[in-house]
């Protein structure tokens, strides 16, 4: 049985002007232990899935439907309070875009770090603090930084206390949103050498969300592709990297600038992501797709398993 | 700052403010006070705050009498204030005197009786040594008729006379004199004299009691009141002649002891305490708003500088200050306005500064300089209509703080004595001891509306501080 | 040689830090960030030329030097051989027709309340440039299209939140473009695009380039778009140049320790590096530009470091044609 279990889960954000459905028929799987980057670009979803994920998303969005399984415990209508007891933190935790920046100024760190572990899981003040230098210790930080203001510290060292602070309950699963994103490039690369080492060192599953799909070639076992709310490509990093299917995918990689390779002249996407509250009709991609033929902007494509493990939504695929 | 700018933030402004429930309640009331300032000239008599001070003015109305729609709660029903016109009017000449006849028609259903009679009368008199006499009898529902004064007018000039009839000692005599008849006279006799009312006797069953109120009920039913009036001159006139007959109540809002009507002394008072406060409140935002945005464009030491200033005027305690003033020096409206706005503008200030450091760095603002934009170019085009949704804000917010700072001085005496305000007419109320005697009427309308004007405008300004704050994040 | 449009010799500034009452009392020197100290280098025209560097290395201050942004505490900057640092009101304002800047952010380059047409007539209006609202209106529409908005039409009523991301970028472009300058400073252009519209902006800037035979500087962060779209490249440390060279030169055969870290450190695109813990030569974080370390300012951080280096500035030398270094390591002794 995989570690986390997501089936076609939808969640939308129910606004005035109708529900922006961020997350569209969503499914995958993560086993123990396993890596998957999430990419696409700004709008497309991947955020809100994590938000979903961990059961945290900010109103007005909503889990509409779908399931998710998280070690066997449906997570999708448990009420709130047995998901805090249960699941959120200790199964499943996130380091949330920004968080670095999002530190309490007027805190220590190690108050920061111990104050969930004593108030929510009644741990006594010594065992806190020692779990907590404990786990500054683990990514990386001279257990010190305890009694240290976040300006006092560097922006990578904040990353680090943040990562912390999402492994303190010991979590199977950690979705890490964006989470070198605000890097230099050469902190970047030591969080990214971090991330992976904590995953081997604790058999970690990481979901791994970015834009960047350079950053993700760097960790992901598996690489999920969304576009306007739908995992549009799934499959081991080997076979995406090499061998994209889904056109979207091809382009995207196309146009990343390579810094090793000289790169002549930089593919694009011409056009911009739809609209989520009323997305294409058809297969969503069709209106930027340089391939598109009679049925995409009808048929919704299904999703086909080209080669073991990898999964693509387009219509080039199936077999008719 | 192009026209277009400030159209377009005031209807997104508007877009999101229709959303905002308190913000609608807080206009509504709004709406409703300035509809009361503009036509106050056609809802309250048009010259009635020009002779807020002026005593005679007021002398036609009752003395500190309770608003009409009391009745309303009340078994016992009061007489209103009736100004009576003659029903029928007969001149008659014989050789020099001429006797001008009034007749006026009183319908007394009441359970209490009129404060005062008076006859107000226009005489045109030609020979002051011959004032004109008048004669006035009235003849009650049950046929008895009392002779009720014989009296000389004033007797020179031209104009219009009043006669407080029901002070007269002669009124009073004869009355007690046709009382007499009925009354047991033990009780007559041991009556002071002081304490009888002429106008109950007037108005009661003619039957023991009819002094002292005790078993003599009033009586109801038709009066009629003739009026003569004699004139020794040929060329003397007498004309509109009118009865009042003032009642315990009086029009919507009572009376006050300089018997006042309130309720026109309220509306008027709308338009001081609505400009005040708007003025008020639109020159401290423009000061500040001005100064804000200066010292934030300019920077450095510049900024350094106009802060401290504006930071020495905040710390002048505005009140205090304001009363010593205005203790040396009797203050007309323009000048409370203008030493108000004088002192409050350095909050604002700093508002806006700190917007204006925001928006200055701006990419926006980096890129106009860039293509060679100036000081002048960067703050009207850029950064004011940035600013304006806030300005709206601020004024709206500001408001009931002036209408109260005024309200604040009139009631201390200081404010500008040649208007009513809300403040004045709270303050005549505390010099009148008007709450120990239980005239609520002079106190709260005045107090009320200054917490109503009050909070329309803090609901205003807090469904603003709702709209903008947001917006003002993503500044 | 070809022709030198922009000269920058010895720029320094220097951005005062606020002393405390404490520090005052002390009589304490005044502090200041050294956000830029004495960099001199060459743009020729034609060139896309690169400031590459970490935040707060001091790239973004040097453009804005250039284009009159801010004043430089001290150093000359040569426009077409003239000083640009002092200039009359008057010449300023013709410079501003000649060196232009784009923005990073496409969402806070343009204000939220213009339409597009008075993003694009604001310049012209500043400048002077267009008698007539038509004539006007038609430079605002070819400006458009050489931004390939098209058709412009459609555009010149919107408001910047009607745009998307590209769309925005596109309009600053045009928006720089439409006084016709010479050069222009890309200041991160792309770094808050999305992926797939980047290459597009890059597309369009290398294209007007040659239609308008303009001249760049490029700033970023990012070394993979500096070896894309520029010429040359130099990396900036801390408010000094440490390594200047054409751009292959530079990426495949980086000399200073600093270059080399970064260049390792960029992750690409290929799942190769999966799971392998990536060598990275150097430790810790830059320090603040207030507190500069004495001698080589990289010095703590490096891995060969030896005597001199905490001691002594190393010299900006050529230590090949066109390959500039400041390292110890290269220097003659």
């Amino acid at each position: 049985m995989p570690l986390l279990e997501v089936r076609n889960l939808k969640a939308y954000y129910l606004t005035s002007r109708g529900p922006v459905k961020a997350v569209d028929n969503v499914s995958f799987d993560l086993e123990r232990g396993e890596s998957l980057g999430l990419a696409g670009e700004s709008g497309c979803g991947k955020s809100t899935l994590g938000f979903s994920l961990i059961n945290l998303l900010p109103p007005p969005g909503k889990i509409v439907d779908g399931s998710i399984k998280i070690d066997g415990i449906e997570v999708v209508g448990k009420p709130d309070e047995e998901l805090r007891r249960e699941v959120r933190w200790k199964k499943i935790s996130m380091i949330f875009q920004g968080a670095m920046n999002a530190l309490n100024p007027v805190l220590t760190i190690g108050d920061q770090l111990s104050e969930p572990l004593i108030y929510h899981q009644g741990v006594s003040k010594v065992e806190a603090t020692e779990r907590v230098k404990e786990h500054l210790e683990l990514v990386g930080l001279d257990p010190d930084i305890y009694k240290r203001y976040p300006h006092e510290l560097s922006g990578g060292m904040k990353q680090r206390a943040v990562i912390a602070m999402a492994l303190l309950e010991h979590p199977d699963v950690i979705i890490a949103d964006e989470p070198t994103t605000a890097l230099d490039v050469i902190v970047q690369a030591q969080i990214l050498n971090l991330l992976k080492s904590l995953k081997k060192k604790l058999n970690l599953s990481i979901i791994f969300i970015s834009h960047d799909l350079a950053v993700i070639s760097e960790i992901a076992d598996r690489l999920a592709i969304m576009y306007a709310g739908e995992i549009v490509e799934i499959g081991p990093s080997e076979n995406l990297y090499l061998n994209p299917r889904h056109p979207y995918t091809q382009k995207l990689l196309g146009a990343i600038p390579r810094l090793k390779k000289k790169v002549e002249r930089l593919e694009f996407i011409p056009g911009a992501p739809p609209n989520l509250i009323h997305p294409p009709s058809g297969c969503r991609f069709h209106p930027r797709c340089p391939y598109r033929f009679e049925p995409c902007d009808k048929e919704e494509p299904p999703f086909i398993e080209v080669e073991p493990g990898h999964y693509v939504r387009c219509h080039l695929f199936a077999k008719r | 700052m192009r026209w277009e700018d400030f159209k377009a933030s005031l209807s997104d402004f508007w877009f999101e403010f229709r959303r905002e429930k308190s913000g609608i309640v807080g206009m509504v009331i709004l709406i409703f006070f300035i509809v009361l300032a503009v036509f106050a000239p056609y809802i309250a008599p048009a010259d009635a705050s020009a002779h807020w001070r002026d005593v005679p003015y007021w002398q036609n109305l009752p003395r500190a009498v309770p608003p009409a729609w009391t009745n309303v709660f009340s078994t016992k029903k009061k007489p209103p204030h009736l100004i009576l016109q003659p029903a029928s009017t007969d001149v008659r000449q014989m050789g020099q005197i001429t006797e001008n006849t009034f007749v006026f028609e009183y319908d007394f259903t009441y359970d209490d009786y009129p404060t005062d009679l008076m006859l107000l009368i226009s005489a045109n008199i030609t020979d002051p040594a011959k004032p004109p006499t008048l004669v006035l009898t009235a003849t009650r529902p049950d046929g008895t008729t009392v002779d009720l004064v014989s009296t000389k007018l004033a007797g020179s000039g031209v104009g219009e006379q009043r006669l407080l009839i029901s002070s007269l000692k002669d009124f009073k005599a004869r009355l007690v004199g046709f009382a007499r008849e009925y009354e047991n006279p033990e009780v007559a006799s041991t009556l002071e004299y002081q304490l009888i009312d002429p106008m109950r006797i007037l108005f009661s069953e003619a039957k023991e009691g009819i002094m002292t109120a005790k078993g003599a009920a009033p009586l109801k039913g038709k009066y009629v009141f003739t009026a003569k009036v004699y004139t020794f001159n040929p060329a003397d006139e007498i004309s509109e002649p009118k009865l009042v007959m003032a009642g315990k109540v009086y029009g919507l809002l009572g009376t006050d002891t300089l018997r006042r009507d309130l309720f026109s002394g309220l509306v008027w008072g709308t338009r001081v305490s609505l400009a005040v406060g708007i003025v008020s409140s639109v020159l401290t935002t423009l000061i500040g708003v001005i100064y804000g945005v200066a010292s934030a464009y300019f920077g450095g030491w510049t900024d350094e500088a106009m802060q401290r200033v504006a930071e020495i005027v905040a710390s002048i305690p505005v009140l205090p200050l304001l009363i010593i003033i205005f203790e040396f020096y009797k203050p007309t409206i323009w000048p409370v306005i203008i030493l108000m706005t004088l002192f409050s503008w350095p909050g604002t200030n700093k508002v806006v500064r700190s917007m204006g450091f925001q928006l200055k760095e701006m990419q926006y603002v980096e890129a106009a300089r860039a293509l060679g934009a100036g000081g002048r170019w960067i703050i009207l085009r850029h950064m004011m209509p940035q600013i304006l949704p806030y300005v709206f804000a601020s004024i709206a917010l500001g408001v009931p703080g002036y209408v109260l700072l005024e309200a604040g001085l009139s009631f201390l005496g200081l404010g500008d004595v040649s208007r009513v305000t809300w403040g004045q007419i709270l303050h005549d109320a505390q010099g009148s001891a008007a709450a120990l005697n239980g005239m609520w009427w002079w106190v709260v309308p005045p107090g009320l509306a200054i917490a109503m004007l009050g909070l329309s405008f803090a609901l205003l300004g807090s469904a603003l501080n709702k709209i903008l704050s947001p917006k003002m994040r993503t500044l | 040689m070809a022709e030198v449009v922009v000269k920058v010799e010895n720029l320094k500034k220097y951005f005062p830090l606020r002393r405390s009452v404490v520090e005052f009392l002390r009589g304490s020197p005044p502090r200041s960030v050294k956000a830029v100290d004495d960099i001199s280098f060459e743009i020729h025209r034609g060139e896309v030329f690169a400031l590459a560097g970490e935040s707060g290395c001091g790239k973004t201050t040097t453009g804005r030097l250039i284009v009159k942004l801010l004043e430089p505490t001290s150093g000359k900057i040569y426009f077409n051989g003239t000083d640009v640092t002092t200039l009359s009101r008057e010449e300023e304002k013709e410079y501003r027709k000649k060196a232009q800047i784009i923005f990073q952010d496409p969402y806070g380059s343009l204000n939220p309340r213009f339409r597009v047409y008075n993003v694009l007539e604001e310049p012209l209006i500043l400048q002077g440039i267009g008698e007539t609202k038509s004539e006007r209106e038609e430079l605002i529409i070819r400006a458009l299209e050489s931004v390939r908005m098209v058709p412009p039409e459609e555009f010149l009523g919107r408001f910047p939140h009607q745009l998307s991301g590209g769309q925005r970028q596109r309009v600053a472009i045009a928006r720089a473009l439409i006084l016709n300058p010479e050069f222009i400073v890309a200041d991160e252009p792309v770094s808050m695009l999305d992926l797939s519209i980047r290459a597009e902006i890059l597309n369009l800037m290398e294209d007007v380039k040659k239609r308008f035979g303009l001249t760049y500087l490029y700033i970023t962060h990012d070394l993979s778009t500096a070896r894309y779209f520029s010429d040359r490249i130099a990396i900036m440390y801390l408010g000094k140049i440490v390594e200047l060279a054409d751009s292959d030169t530079l990426v495949e055969n980086p000399l200073h320790p600093y270059t080399k870290a970064l260049i390792a450190a960029v992750p690409e695109p290929e799942p190769s590096m999966k799971d392998v813990i990536k060598e990275i030569p150097i430790k810790g974080e830059v320090p603040s530009a207030a507190n500069v370390p004495p001698g080589c300012r990289f010095h703590p951080r490096c891995p060969y470091r030896f005597e001199p280096c905490d001691k002594e500035e190393p010299p900006f030398i050529e230590v090949e044609p066109g390959h500039w270094v400041a390292c110890h390591l290269y220097s003659k002794r």
